[in-house]
């Protein structure tokens, strides 16, 4: 028992050795210098993600502000850049588009995403038309990292490409008292946590003919080759098990304060909704920017836009509401050709606490998943081997679904397009417990994400499906009509609200459930009395619904592509002003007087 | 000389416009019937020439590890390699092959590892680029590969392996006046061919009238005017565009081709721009006068720098693979040219299919075809000449898909069949159907940069015009936020082959003592990559000296030697003469053995060594006898 304990401290020592060894060395990432214009042709660190923000904003003071929404467990920052033209209005007075990425920690090419967006929209204002007014007319909010501690240990600690992606909210999973105690180690000190196997004439793997870097399992009766002992990584606390308590899951995307579900329903589930410190400062933040209208979240993978409804038993959205995630959806799949725009329940898997949900069902902006990266961007056939063949990831969730023929190939595109890049060869290692074993297989940079090769145009597609959509948010005009004298200081006042895009002031839900008030229109001047006012259903037969009370005070909406109409009467004397005053949440003020004659 | 003599007033577009403003001056004197409306409209159009000149990309600073985000003038290609060679000095060199028609130098950047041998002593791969001045991004994937073999030359195994291996010849930009003109005028004209002056229009006057940036957009766009008896209309669907008016329909507009005024007041707009000679029509092999290939000069090589860059060419022997980049389509071409000069050696083909095959899975939707029978017919092209004339391997690389400007989903895009299977025309844009779709890939994807809307003119012979239509870098170049991953594929294609150029190693074995003094010596060569150490149509044609096996020592004389047919039958085909020389060439993934038949005393020394031009040198030596 002694001799073992020994052994174990001797082993960890050289661990410790080996681990300082490998951290002398340059981390690759960080031998990039951030500049603006932001270049995409690498991953950035967390730190470098808070460089590039604040270069931004020393670059274009005048139309961003970069603030702290909260800190995360671990106490790294949590950005978010508003992008508002303070000449043009107030940020509550524009529609609000949300973006925000990498709440998965592992996520990362959803950060630089943001990054993209952020640099195009500002570095393309005052240059390019389009941006200019899509700038003067929106506001932003762009939170590049949500999970700054996952993103920090994910690019920065030995890994494999599914770590980190939760909170750093420490969880006993092996119920011995100690918290987080066995992670997986990167035992050969090259970055990367790969998989370890061991020679067996008993496995249940051979190696594969085609290819052998790769292993293939073995038919009923042959002889097997290879024992595949799992993740990279030693028995930390010496308690026979190895890597079964790394760091304590609690999935910052389950967590959300709409259908929330306990861990036992929910994997991932915190002790209660907005579980972690970030994520209830950032829940907090954008409940206070009551103009988000449209929300974009990105993560990988897939190449999805994914909507909600997040579970089958909320039914299905109001078919006025469907319409504008299919027309925006629809949209984005020809922004990014391979993209598919999917319903969350029904094409790939139900969850509870999800952001996107929490975005429409409690805040009312039409919200998106972005499933970044295609696997099939991986691809190393020609065209037509591409139509001959079925697609990869073509369906539900076989997204992660591999095979041995598409494993062969992911290698070639590995050896003729990253040289070498992404899969770590086999190495022979010895362990500890295992004795003679050997190392290798897909590098942490691999497989979840596109080599940086792919990133630019990534970013560039992603960043213009999120144009596309902030391009929709509503835009409303005022036109006040039809006035006329209609009796002894009495006039009769139509206005008309027109929205030229297609995302309504308002969306169906929130006015079904009175998520929060209706936009408002009011008359008013001096000596002005609104005798009846209500809506005009039919201007040439001079139909209107008038309202009981108030009649001074309409509350409505303007659908996608739509208009109102509105009748006043009112008394009042030759000459006054009136005032008619548009106030919405999603769509701004718009406010105008007139004189009568 | 006659170049010499022309050359001063093509200093560029200051020397050009110049000579512009002269000629209207000259005019003013001689017609006074031409008012003094068109002179200010001219010299308007001048100044807005020079003022248009900040095109935008002068604005980014070149600095490694090099940024594929934007396009590079002519002076940033030369920025940025003068850049590599600072630091990485040990592993390149830094060349002016010769100098263009308007004193710009033609740079080659050789990438070589001389602590692992000689340059000629290693497979030599030629790739240059942008030898169509407006086909810039041939420059562009030059410079990515020289980024990629230096930046990870000690990171990344396989490239150290590649250049350690490897000679690199890289000329980014083989027509560095026409890049300049192209990137840097304001316009006019596409610059495709060289800057030899020539008199379209047969007036006397070389190159007088080009066409003119007249908004000063940057743009050479498309003119049309308002007419009900025009043959186009505006198109319901995208008012942008216009389409043909049907029999007996109203017409709406009259085209009136690209922006220009009549410079030299013959009553013909932009007849003379830049005199015509296309630098791809002019190598040396199978060339054909103007009056047979359009783009001939006067005799091969015409021009100077294509002249300089063939010298340069012909002194490297070592080169094996070529590869020049053009745009545009999505091809890798290989030859023969010309139908006439018939399909190359089976063994040939076999390699190019070997190649090719993979490069169309490097860079999917690229296709693998051969440059006469899939495409069109070209004599003098430089792929001809590397090919036939210097025994190299050699492909064209046409450079981007129009397909990649899409706005379908990828159901759309495969119920419609398939990308890159039209015709010819259809890669260029031609139909109002793909015209709207680029639009909004235009209006969605570039938020608008592709595309100038049309706008009010006066112009001095057509009255109120507009003026609009797709910008400059819209067609056949890709946006800059495709460009990383266009020449990320397109350098791992040249990788790919390169390596795949001759690597042979030399065994010697059975040696074996068969009688007083003479011994049976075989030698085995094998290449164990895909190119062989000779092509067989140079082995065919005799065009340069064959490999050779020599087997050399002192007291020794070799009786016989020869191909070694048969390992286990003894089956040889001895060689009549001087049989210690055995001239012979490695075919791709194969072997080839000889036996020696030496008379020498025991314990003689003998050396062997093999010296190919594609496949480098090998010595080894031996000791006969003994145990």
């Amino acid at each position: 028992m002694k001799k073992r304990y020994a052994k174990f401290i001797i082993f960890a020592l050289v661990l410790l050795a080996s681990a300082a060894l490998v951290y002398t060395e340059p981390v690759p990432f960080k031998t990039h210098k951030v500049t603006v214009p932001l270049r995409f042709d690498y991953y950035y660190t967390y730190e470098m993600v808070v460089e590039a923000l604040e270069k931004l904003h020393k670059a274009y003071p005048q139309l961003t502000e970069l603030e702290i929404v909260g800190k995360s467990e671990e106490g790294r920052a949590i950005y978010c850049m508003t992008v508002n033209n303070p000449k043009t209005g107030k940020e509550l007075d524009k529609p609000g588009i949300w973006v925000d990425g990498n709440i998965h920690g592992n996520e990362i090419q959803a950060g630089e995403v943001c990054l993209y967006l952020l640099d195009y929209l500002l570095g393309n204002y005052g240059v390019n038309k389009k941006i200019t007014e899509l700038v003067d007319k929106k506001c932003f909010y762009v939170v590049p990292v949500i999970n700054t501690d996952g993103r920090y240990h994910f690019m920065t600690d030995g890994n494999n490409m599914h770590d980190n992606r939760s909170l750093r909210r420490p969880h006993d999973d092996d119920e011995d008292g100690l918290l987080d105690e066995d992670f997986p180690d990167d035992l050969d000190g090259d970055g990367n946590i790969c998989m370890m196997r061991k020679k067996d004439p008993h496995g249940h793997w051979k190696t594969d003919p085609e290819d052998p870097r790769l292993m293939i399992r073995v038919k009923p009766g042959e002889k097997g080759e290879w024992n595949r002992i799992g993740a990279e990584g030693i028995d930390n606390d010496g308690d026979g098990r190895i890597n079964e308590d790394a760091q304590g899951y609690v999935d910052p995307n389950r967590n959300w304060g709409y259908d929330w579900m306990p861990h036992y329903v929910q994997h991932g589930a915190g002790d209660y909704p907005f579980s972690g410190v970030g994520l209830k400062a950032l829940g907090k933040y954008i409940l206070a920017r009551t103009n988000i209208t449209m929300g974009w979240t990105f993560h990988n993978f897939g190449g999805l836009f994914v909507r909600g409804p997040s579970r089958k038993a909320w039914g299905s959205y109001a078919p006025e509401d469907e319409a504008v995630f299919d027309y925006l959806g629809d949209q984005g799949e020809r922004i990014i050709p391979g993209y598919k725009h999917i319903i969350s329940w029904k094409d790939m898997s139900e969850t509870y606490g999800d952001e996107d949900g929490w975005m429409f069902m409690s805040i009312g902006a039409y919200c998106f998943t972005g499933e970044l990266f295609m696997r099939s961007q991986e691809s190393f056939k020609s065209i037509k081997e591409q139509k001959a063949a079925k697609p990869v990831g073509e369906g539900g969730m076989d997204f992660f679904s591999s095979n041995d023929s598409f494993e062969r190939e992911r290698l070639k595109f590995n050896d003729h397009l990253t040289q070498g890049e992404l899969f770590v060869s086999w190495k022979p290692y010895k362990h500890p417990t295992y004795g003679d074993i050997e190392i290798g297989g897909w590098a942490k940079m691999s497989t979840r994400m596109p080599h940086p090769f792919m990133l630019k145009d990534m970013c560039h597609r992603n960043a213009a499906a999120i144009i596309f959509s902030a391009k929709q948010t509503p835009e409303v005009k005022l036109e006040v009509f039809g006035i006329k004298k209609v009796g002894q200081n009495l006039y009769r006042l139509r206005t008309r609200l027109k929205n030229s895009k297609a995302i309504p002031s308002m969306s169906n839900h929130a006015r079904k459930v009175k998520l929060y008030p209706k936009d408002m229109l009011t008359v008013s001047g001096k000596g002005v009395k609104v005798k009846a006012g209500g809506r005009l259903n039919d201007r040439y037969r001079d139909q209107v619904t008038y309202k009981e009370y108030r009649p001074g005070i309409q509350f409505l909406f303007v659908p996608g592509f739509g208009k109102v109409e509105h009748q006043f009467l009112f008394s009042a004397q030759p000459g006054v002003s009136v005032t008619i005053k548009y106030n919405s949440r999603h769509a701004g003020k718009i406010r105008k007087t007139i004189k009568l004659k | 000389m006659r170049n010499e003599t022309a050359s001063p007033a093509y200093r560029g577009p200051a020397g050009r416009n110049r000579r512009a403003k002269e000629k209207v001056l000259i005019l003013q004197k001689e017609l006074p019937g031409i008012n003094m409306k068109f002179l200010i409209i001219a010299l308007t159009v001048l100044l807005l020439c020079l003022s248009a000149n900040t095109a935008g990309f002068k604005t980014h600073k070149v600095s490694l590890p090099l940024s594929f985000d934007y396009y590079y003038t002519f002076d940033m290609v030369v920025d940025a390699l003068k850049q590599l060679h600072k630091t990485y000095p040990k592993l390149t060199e830094l060349e002016i092959v010769g100098k263009s028609e308007e004193g710009r130098a033609i740079y080659c950047m050789t990438v070589n590892n001389p602590k692992t041998g000689r340059e000629l002593d290693k497979p030599g791969i030629f790739v240059d680029g942008n030898i169509h001045g407006n086909e810039i991004q041939g420059g562009e994937v030059s410079l990515y590969l020289l980024q990629t073999l230096l930046g990870k030359y000690g990171v990344n195994k396989e490239i150290t392996k590649l250049v350690d291996k490897n000679c690199f010849y890289i000329v980014p930009v083989l027509n560095p006046d026409g890049r300049y003109h192209f990137l840097e005028d304001a316009g006019p004209s596409n610059n495709r061919g060289l800057r030899r002056p020539h008199d379209d229009d047969g007036d006397g006057l070389l190159d007088e009238d080009f066409p003119e940036d007249l908004d000063g957009d940057g743009n050479i766009c498309r003119m049309r005017k308002k007419d009900p008896n025009g043959r186009f209309k505006t198109d319901p669907e995208d008012p942008r565009l216009m389409i043909p008016v049907k029999p007996g329909e109203k017409g709406e507009w009259t085209r009136l081709g690209s922006e220009g005024i009549d410079n030299d007041g013959d009553g013909r707009i932009n007849e003379d721009s830049e005199g015509y000679v296309d630098p791809n029509r002019n190598w040396g092999y199978n060339w054909m006068p103007d009056y047979v290939q359009r783009g001939a000069g006067d005799y091969p090589f015409s021009g100077v720098g294509l002249k300089a860059m063939a010298r340069y060419i012909r002194k490297r022997t070592n080169i094996c693979l070529y590869w020049s980049f053009h745009n545009t389509g999505g091809m890798y071409l290989r030859g023969p040219a010309t139908k006439a000069e018939g399909e190359y050696p089976r063994s040939d083909v076999e390699v190019y299919d070997f190649l090719g095959e993979q490069t169309e899975r490097v860079t999917p939707g690229y296709r693998y075809i051969v440059l006469w029978k899939d495409l069109y017919e070209t004599y003098g092209d430089s792929l001809g000449w590397m090919v036939k004339v210097n025994g190299a391997f050699g492909f064209v690389a046409e450079l981007f898909m129009s397909e990649t400007e899409t706005f379908k989903t990828i159901k759309e895009t495969k119920e419609a069949g398939k990308p890159g299977e039209e015709e010819e025309g259809h890669r260029f844009g031609g139909d109002p159907a793909s015209q709207r779709e680029k639009l909004k890939f235009n209006d969605h994807l570039t938020q608008g940069e592709l595309f100038k809307p049309w706008k009010p003119f006066k112009h001095p012979t057509y009255g109120n015009i507009e003026i609009g239509g797709w910008t400059r870098l819209s067609r056949r170049i890709s946006h800059p936020f495709m460009l990383n991953d266009l020449v990320h594929r397109n350098a791992s294609v040249v990788i790919f082959s390169a390596k795949h150029t001759p690597e042979v190693s030399l065994e010697i074995f059975d040696i074996k003592k068969t009688g007083q003094n003479l011994y049976r010596v075989r030698t085995r060569l094998i290449n164990s990559k895909a190119v062989p150490s000779m092509s067989q149509q140079a082995a065919r044609d005799k065009i340069y000296p064959k490999d050779m096996l020599t087997v050399s020592g002192k007291g020794i004389k070799v009786a016989a030697g020869g191909r070694l047919q048969d390992t286990y039958r003894d089956v040889v085909s001895y060689k009549e003469f001087r049989p210690e020389i055995q001239f012979l060439s490695v075919p791709g993934f194969s072997k080839v053995e000889h036996q020696f038949l030496i008379a020498a005393a025991e314990g003689a020394q003998v050396t062997i060594k093999y010296s190919s031009r594609h496949a480098g040198k090998i010595v080894k030596t031996i000791r006969l006898g003994g145990k």
